[in-house]
C-alpha cells in the first residue's frame, strides 16, 4: 500500500515537474524561433532587393530553417504551439501584405517588420530569462506540495 | 485556349462568367478589357464588345453587364505579376506587365513621383496567338529584311512572329540565323512559342541595346524586333544596315501615307534599311500590301 501510495506521488511530482520544464522549453523555443524567423527576414530582404525570383520561391528560399512555416496552396501556414497568437497573428498579416508593392516600399515593410520581430523577440528573451526558471521551479514545487498533501 | 490561358491571371468574380463565353467568340478575341467600377469589355475583330453576367456578349451595353470592381482589378494585378510586384516594377512603370505564352497587361491608373503605379483603374490583357504559314506570303520579300505596318490590332506580332520562324526553319530554302530582340515577352512569350530552330532571343528591356547585343555576340543574318518607335532604336537599326543584316521590324501606321508622315518610318524608307514593306490590313483574311520603298520615296519626291 505505502509503495502504491509513494510511486503515485513519485507521478504526480514527476508529472507536474514536466509540464513545468515543457513550459520552460516552450519559451525557449518561442525565442529560437523568433530569432531564425528574424533571419531569414533579412534574406528575404536581400532576395527582394536583388529581384531575383518571385515572392513564394523567394520565402521558401529565406525561411528554409524555419520548419513551422509551411506553404500550402499559395499560402504560408505557421504551425506551431511555441509561438503565441499575436506572434502568428503578425506573421499571418506581414504574409498577406506582400508582394502588391514596388521593390522599394516591400523592403521597407520587410525593415518595418523586423523591428517588430526584434521587439518580440526581445520579450521572449526576457520570458526566458526571467519566467523559464521559475516554470522549472513552480512544476517541481507544486508537484511536491500536492504530493504532501495526499500523503 | 489562348483565351483560357489569359482568363487565368482574372479576378475570381471575372474568371468564371468569362469562362463560359460562347467558344467561337473565345477563338476570336483578341483583349480582354477591365476598368475599375465598370463594364467588362472584349475586343473582336476591332469591336468592343460587353460580357453580361450570365456570360452572353453583345456589342451595345447590356442591362446587367459583367462589372469589374477595384478589388477585381487589385486581384488581377496580384496574378499577373504572380504576387510579387516588385518583380514587374521595371514593366509597369512602361505601364506593361508580360504574362507566359505572349500575352501582354497594359495597366493604367495613377503613377506616383517614382514613375510606379499607386493605383491601377484599368488593364488591358492582349491575347497573343500563333497562325503558322500567315508570314509564308511575306517570305520572297524578307530576303533584306521587312518593315511591317499596320494598325493597332492588325496582326503585326503574329505575322512577324510567323516570319521569324520560318526563316529561322528554312522555309525559304535556307535556315537563316534570326536574333529576337523580345523587350516584352511578346514575341517569343518567354520561350512558350515557337521561334524556329535557329532563332536566339534577347531580353532587353531596350531595343536599341539589344541589337548592339544581338549585333556583336550572335553575328545573325537577320535582327527581329516589335515595334520600332524612337531615334534610338532607329540608330540601331542604322547599325544592322551597315553591318549587313537584315532588319524585321514592325510599326503602326494605317496607310502608305502614314508611313512617310511618321519620322521613324519614312526615315526607314529613305535610308533604305528596307526594301518592302508590308501593310497589313485591319480586316482579317485580306492579304497585305506590298509596297516598294523606292516607290513610296519618289511619290514623296513628287
Amino acid at each position: 500500500m505505502f509503495v502504491t501510495k509513494l510511486f503515485g506521488i513519485f507521478l504526480i511530482v514527476t508529472a507536474s515537474a514536466a509540464a513545468g520544464f515543457l513550459k520552460s522549453l516552450s519559451i525557449k523555443n518561442r525565442c529560437k524561433k523568433l530569432s531564425l524567423f528574424y533571419d531569414g527576414l533579412g534574406t528575404l530582404y536581400e532576395y527582394i532587393e536583388q529581384g531575383g525570383c518571385e515572392l513564394d520561391i523567394a520565402i521558401k528560399n529565406s525561411f528554409l530553417k524555419c520548419a513551422f512555416l509551411q506553404h500550402k496552396n499559395r499560402r504560408f501556414l505557421i504551425l506551431d504551439n511555441d509561438l503565441t497568437a499575436c506572434d502568428k497573428a503578425m506573421i499571418d498579416d506581414f504574409f498577406e501584405t506582400l508582394g502588391f508593392s514596388a521593390k522599394k516600399a516591400e523592403c521597407d515593410k520587410i525593415n518595418g517588420f523586423k523591428l517588430k520581430i526584434k521587439m518580440q523577440l526581445k520579450d521572449a528573451e526576457k520570458d526566458v530569462s526571467q519566467k523559464s526558471k521559475i516554470y522549472q521551479t513552480f512544476g517541481i514545487c507544486i508537484g511536491l506540495v500536492v504530493g504532501i498533501l495526499l500523503i | 485556349m489562348e483565351f483560357d490561358n489569359a482568363i487565368t491571371f482574372l479576378a475570381d468574380n471575372l474568371k468564371r462568367p468569362l469562362s463560359f463565353i460562347p467558344q467561337e467568340t473565345k477563338q476570336k478575341c483578341e483583349e480582354i478589357r477591365l476598368r475599375a467600377g465598370l463594364p467588362v469589355c472584349l475586343t473582336i475583330d476591332g469591336r468592343v464588345l460587353f460580357v453580361c453576367c450570365d456570360s452572353a456578349v453583345c456589342d451595345v451595353l447590356p442591362q446587367n453587364p459583367l462589372t469589374a470592381t477595384s478589388d477585381d482589378i487589385n486581384q488581377t494585378l496580384s496574378l499577373l505579376c504572380n504576387k510579387s510586384v516588385y518583380l514587374h516594377e521595371s514593366e509597369i512603370k512602361q505601364g506593361f506587365i508580360s504574362l507566359p505564352h505572349g500575352c501582354r497587361a497594359g495597366v493604367c491608373g495613377v503613377f506616383n513621383a517614382d514613375g510606379m503605379l499607386s493605383l491601377v483603374t484599368s488593364i488591358n490583357i492582349r491575347i497573343a496567338r500563333q497562325i503558322f504559314g500567315c508570314a509564308r506570303y511575306l517570305l520572297p520579300y524578307a530576303d533584306s529584311g521587312l518593315l511591317i505596318v499596320g494598325p493597332p490590332g492588325s496582326g503585326k506580332t503574329t505575322v512577324l512572329r510567323d516570319l521569324v520562324r520560318l526563316l529561322s526553319n528554312g522555309a525559304s530554302g535556307r535556315c537563316f540565323r534570326v536574333s529576337v530582340i523580345d523587350s516584352r515577352g511578346e514575341i517569343s512569350g518567354r520561350g512558350a512559342l515557337d521561334l524556329g530552330v535557329n532563332t536566339d532571343v534577347l531580353y532587353t528591356l531596350s531595343k536599341a541595346c539589344g541589337t548592339d547585343i544581338a549585333l556583336r555576340t550572335m553575328f545573325p543574318d537577320f535582327i527581329a524586333f516589335d515595334e520600332i518607335g524612337t531615334a534610338a532604336e532607329l540608330g540601331g537599326v542604322r547599325n544592322c544596315f551597315n553591318a549587313g543584316v537584315g532588319i524585321l521590324t514592325t510599326a503602326h501606321c494605317r496607310d502608305n501615307n502614314d508611313i512617310m508622315r511618321r519620322d521613324v518610318t519614312r526615315e526607314i524608307v529613305e535610308i533604305g534599311v528596307v526594301k518592302k514593306i508590308a501593310l497589313l490590313s485591319e480586316k482579317r483574311g485580306v492579304p497585305p500590301e506590298i509596297l516598294a520603298c523606292e516607290e513610296l520615296k519618289s511619290r514623296v519626291r513628287n
